[in-house]
């Protein structure tokens, strides 16, 4: 303490310099309109810069959190995604032409876990269904209705051994045959895709129209497996994209031009 | 002693006036404006005691500002160039050092002298008192002109009375 002292009196000429410029400063800088208004903006402004540092330093630290949000978040509107851009293909597709009437039905018997699937809908040749019309999701096809009675109708899943769809690749255009795995509603096969043809795991498998009874574009199937087993086709497993087992509203799909061509090929094939 | 220390405050009040009423309303321009009161922290004796030097110098500051509606400017400079004085005249010391009983006059160290010293303080003291009062950089030169010409300006007053006030 003492030694403080005798230092302070010591350098008592610096020191008293010191208090009365501190006094002076205090003075300019709150008794002074212009000054006190400067000095507020540049220690603002000070501030700002810090605050701004501290904030991107805290985000740098919290990237992996945010990161981790990102992708969570991601993955969700990618799901979102699929939902909406199936809708959108479909709607596209029943929309064209008007060649296309289509009919929301509700689900009320629905089976999976047989070797020949059934799905009963809850409307029927009443409302206007008939059999052949193709029933879909807004993730996929669903199936064909095979009977109608006056309130009901009863569908022949895709996950039926029964049913062969006519399918393509989405991005090329090449056309094979939908089939029902028989082991998983999720599993299928897409038969009749010869050796040249590209196509990989991840490529999107639609309906091709060529039946007639589904409208082109209809989202099947996505590649999940692509082998070389014997003789000229690939054998590729796909995953079905509709999820049968939540099914809960359908939309029943008429072809208004199917008749003439029905009428049209029957006439080639009676020649 | 004591004539001299009333001597000094004579000058004190006198030179509070002095600028107040007169020096404060001769502005040439925007850019002309002396502070002849500092001419009191360049006459008092060598022997001032530093606590003496520097709260006197403050008080002188503190009333002009008080005159001028500026609190704090006039005695931040102040306190600065009364801190810095004692270097000051130790670097423009004569040889063998300053003789005692004499002042920092004209009439003891000649016009030479008395004019160096003259315009390192007032430059000193108008350096800090433009900067502080714009209190920004921006206009550096603008400023740094504004205290050149007005160095010129104080100094060449404070030379002048020296020929008027107090003879030896």
């Amino acid at each position: 303490m003492r030694n403080i002292i005798d230092f302070i009196i010591k350098h008592q000429f610096l020191f008293i310099f010191l208090v009365l410029e501190s006094i002076a400063f205090y003075f300019v800088l709150n008794k002074n309109e212009y000054h006190n208004a400067t000095y507020q903006r540049f220690a603002q402004q000070i501030n700002g810069k810090i605050e701004l540092k501290k904030t991107q330093i805290k985000q740098y630290l919290n990237l992996k959190k945010i990161n981790d949000r990102l992708i969570a978040e991601n993955e969700e509107l990618k799901n979102v995604i699929v939902i909406y851009q199936s809708s959108y293909n479909i709607s596209k597709a029943i929309k064209k032409d008007k060649q296309y009437n289509y009919y929301v039905c509700r689900v009320i018997n629905n089976s999976i876990n047989k070797q020949y699937n059934y799905i009963t809908l809850d409307k029927g040749s009443k409302h206007g269904l008939k059999p052949k019309m193709a029933v879909i999701s807004p993730n996929g096809a669903v199936g064909i209705i095979e009977a109608v009675s006056p309130n009901y109708s009863l569908v022949i899943s895709l996950l039926n051994r029964n049913i062969k769809v006519s399918a393509k690749i989405k991005k090329n255009n090449y056309f094979g045959s939908f089939e029902w795995s028989g082991t998983s509603y999720k599993k299928a096969f897409l038969n009749e895709i010869p050796l040249h043809v590209d196509v990989k795991k991840g490529d999107t498998i639609v309906t091709s129209g060529f039946s007639y009874i589904f409208p082109e574009g209809i989202p099947l199937g996505i590649v999940e497996d692509v082998k070389i087993s014997s003789g000229t086709f690939y054998d590729i497993t796909l995953n079905i994209t509709t999820d049968f087992k939540s099914l809960f509203y359908v939309y029943v799909i008429e072809n208004n031009k199917q008749e003439e061509l029905n009428e049209l090929e029957n006439k080639i094939k009676n020649d | 002693m004591i004539r001299r220390q009333i001597n000094h405050i004579i000058l004190f009040v006198l030179l509070i006036f002095l600028q107040v009423i007169f020096f404060n309303n001769i502005q040439f321009s925007f850019l002309i404006v002396p502070y002849f009161y500092v001419l009191f922290v360049l006459l008092l004796p060598f022997e001032t005691p530093g606590w003496l030097l520097l709260l006197s110098s403050f008080l002188l500051g503190i009333i002009i500002d008080l005159f001028s509606n500026t609190l704090g400017i006039h005695a931040f400079a102040t306190t600065f160039v009364a801190y810095v004085r004692p270097a000051i005249l130790k670097s423009f010391a004569p040889r063998d050092g300053y003789e005692p009983g004499t002042m920092p006059r004209i009439s003891y160290y000649g016009f030479y002298w008395f004019l160096k010293y003259t315009i390192v303080m007032v430059l000193i003291h108008h350096t800090v008192l433009f900067y502080i009062e714009m209190f920004k950089l921006t206009d550096f030169f603008y400023t740094l002109l504004r205290v050149i010409l007005s160095t010129i300006f104080t100094s060449v007053f404070i030379v002048i009375s020296q020929y008027f006030i107090m003879r030896k």
